[in-house]
């Protein structure tokens, strides 16, 4: 016979039945609330691994993005009380010639400076893709200016490119050659600009290059062989289709890397001659934090943030159906 | 006729060391040859020394009596089915079937033409304008035999196609290659260390052993007819049993020298034969049933020793008598060469 059921019916002491019903019931309970705590918590524990990346990236990028929209409707110059303008500023800046130059620069700035980086970075990767002792040295030379802060690169630049002291012009005087005004003819500065730029950034391209057309298999080649296909076949066949994930990371990344370049700029031209050099960026700056035209520089944020969103979004759409990944 | 011919092939690698040495061997015209060995024996490089893309370092090497020494491997008249397909994974089917006939110069119609007709030999026209990344395994070696096939080459060259593939698919393309060797009728020289590939499609067997020829001849001949220790215990499976000529129970002069006495798994018989030959006992370790015929695994005083038995319905357990065939037995040397 059941024991508690002899102790009894009556009473309330513990240990009846009903006392072990209700403790029963009770550690039923406890377990479940605390195997829901672990459910949330498993399901909480990845959130908190992100969140302090996530709570930084919410604070530095979204959140000046969406105040950047704001401020844009405004006329504003960072010590007044703002001023609400609608569109004005856009209509403005629009209208105004002076961005539309800055925006023909800069697209200038782009399609010079894009692709020569990749030729001449798939020209250089294609020459050391062979892994060697000589070519990883050459390959780590090449990395080098990468490293360097482009403050740094501008200056040793602009010396070089002095037109009374300058490296350049003295070879250029030893072929007795007339000297060129590299940054200050408003028809070479961009031209210099995008040298330098070119120069920074080609070790960076021939690493990605390298590292690609070492990942493409072997055999490929020698199936191509015997297919009986010639090095120009080879290349526009095999080589450049396997080449694509990367040609289309690459060009992306310098499409909008050129866009939104500005340090050059800044130290070597001052966006000048003759606004010859002024690119969106250099000009949004100067128009926010020389003139303190906030409003109006924040419109131009809000408008090249635009530009390059619709490009990427075009390049992929065109693009990206031709891209073969693996 | 030899399509083939390797005279004197030495290869050498850049870091100096010797892979193949004097290797002397004719490809007849039209034959199915296996260059077969275990990994490292330097089949794979013979093979690619014949395709092109190794360089023959000493002797000589000719196709159809030419010297190949500086002809690219795409004006050899081969055509390579490789291990991992090697298809171009940016092209569609039609484009790595065509690409050869492109490159060499063969007209748009002459191309569409050929296409279709291999198309519908190896079962692809549906996949055509699939990438090799949608299609199966199978499928793709498919590409890759396509491939090779409508060059029309002179010689097929083909380095472990099968390996790839799962035990169905490939014994099912197993049968095909065969009937594809009865139909074109060209030269096939095909690569693997698996020797049920090698026996069951060769018309030639080339057994390789660290860049040397062991034995050549048919599947037969290599599986009945050993030359060679090696031979004997690469060939077969189970391979071939060995006593020590010392310690071997027979009741008869061995032949002069030897000093290893083989024979094969199923030519131990758990009746007397006739005749003198040898007898031993032994007990039984295993017994694997393997449907056609049973597989006893036997420890002996001479060793372990493998036996074949078609009898099924026996069943034979503990301590058993074993009976072989004099004339089934083979005798080698201290070199491990048959003596005969």
């Amino acid at each position: 016979m059941d024991i508690s059921k002899n102790l009894t019916e009556s009473s309330g002491i513990p240990g009846t039945k009903l006392e072990i019903k209700k403790k029963a019931g009770n550690a039923v309970r406890t377990m479940a609330k605390s195997m829901l705590k672990a459910k949330i918590g498993q399901k909480a524990l990845p959130y908190m691994f992100v969140a302090p990346a996530m709570i930084i990236f919410l604070l530095f990028v979204i959140w000046p993005v969406i105040y950047m929209v704001y401020i844009s409707f405004f006329d504003w110059n960072m010590i007044a009380d703002m001023e609400f303008v609608g569109i004005k500023n856009y209509i403005k800046m629009l209208g105004s010639k002076d961005f539309r130059m800055v925006l023909g620069n800069t697209f200038r700035f782009m399609l010079m400076m894009v692709p020569t980086t990749m030729i001449l970075s798939l020209i250089i990767a294609i020459y050391l893709k062979k892994n060697t002792r000589v070519n990883r040295l050459l390959q780590n030379i090449m990395f080098m200016p990468n490293i360097v802060s482009l403050v740094s690169i501008s200056f040793i630049w602009m010396w070089m490119m002095d037109e009374d002291r300058g490296l350049f012009n003295f070879v250029l005087g030893l072929f007795h050659l007339n000297p060129v005004n590299w940054l200050g003819d408003p028809k070479v500065a961009m031209f210099s600009l995008v040298l330098v730029n070119v120069w920074k950034n080609l070790g960076y391209y021939v690493l990605i290059f390298v590292a690609a057309l070492q990942g493409i298999p072997g055999y490929l080649y020698e199936a191509a062989a015997l297919d009986h296909a010639r090095p120009l076949s080879v290349f526009f066949k095999i080589t450049l289709p396997m080449l694509s994930p990367t040609l289309f990371f690459l060009t992306l990344t310098g499409i909008i890397g050129s866009f939104k370049t500005f340090e050059s700029v800044s130290l070597m031209t001052a966006g000048g001659p003759a606004d010859s050099t002024n690119t969106l960026v250099y000009e949004l700056y100067q128009q926010g934090f020389v003139y303190y035209k906030t409003g109006y520089a924040s419109a131009m944020g809000v408008v090249l943030m635009v530009i390059v969103g619709i490009m990427t979004l075009v390049y992929f759409a065109v693009l990206q159906k031709k891209v073969h990944y693996q | 006729m030899e399509k083939i011919k390797l005279e004197q092939v030495d290869k050498t690698y850049e870091k100096g060391n010797k892979v193949i040495e004097n290797l002397n061997l004719g490809i007849e015209e039209g034959s199915f040859t296996i260059l077969l060995g275990p990994s490292g024996c330097g089949k794979s490089t013979t093979l690619r020394m014949i395709a092109g893309l190794e360089e023959v370092s000493g002797g000589t090497l000719s196709i159809d009596g030419k010297d190949m020494r500086n002809v690219a491997p795409g004006d050899r008249g081969i055509a390579m089915v490789f291990q991992n397909y090697a298809i171009y994974p940016t092209m569609t089917v039609k484009g790595n079937i065509e690409f050869g006939l492109k490159n060499t110069g063969v007209s748009k119609e002459e191309r569409k033409k050929r296409i279709k007709e291999i198309g519908e030999v190896t079962g692809l026209t549906e996949y055509m304008d699939r990438k090799p990344g949608s299609l199966s395994g199978g499928q793709r070696q498919r590409v890759a035999l396509a491939r090779a096939m409508v060059k029309n080459p002179k010689v097929f060259l083909m380095d472990e196609p099968l390996s790839n593939l799962d035990a169905k698919l490939r014994s099912q393309l197993r049968t095909e290659l065969i009937e594809l060797h009865q139909r074109l009728g060209t030269t096939f020289v095909y690569v693997t260390h698996d020797q049920v590939e090698a026996m069951s499609m060769g018309t030639k067997i080339v057994l390789m052993n660290q860049g040397q020829i062991m034995q050549q001849g048919s599947p037969e001949e290599i599986y009945g007819d050993p030359d060679n220790v090696f031979t004997a215990k690469f060939i077969g499976t189970p391979p071939m049993n060995f006593f020590n000529a010392i310690d071997c129970p027979a009741e008869w002069c061995l032949p002069e020298e030897t000093v290893y006495v083989g024979f094969r798994p199923e030519h131990v018989s758990f009746q007397k034969t006739t005749g003198d030959g040898i007898r031993f006992e032994g007990k039984v370790i295993t017994r694997e049933m393997l449907g056609a015929e049973i597989l006893y695994k036997l420890d002996t005083e001479y060793g372990s020793v493998q036996i074949k038995d078609y009898h099924v319905s026996d069943k034979h357990i503990d301590r058993v008598i074993c009976w072989v065939e004099r004339e089934k037995l083979c005798f080698f040397d201290r070199s491990e060469q048959r003596i005969r």
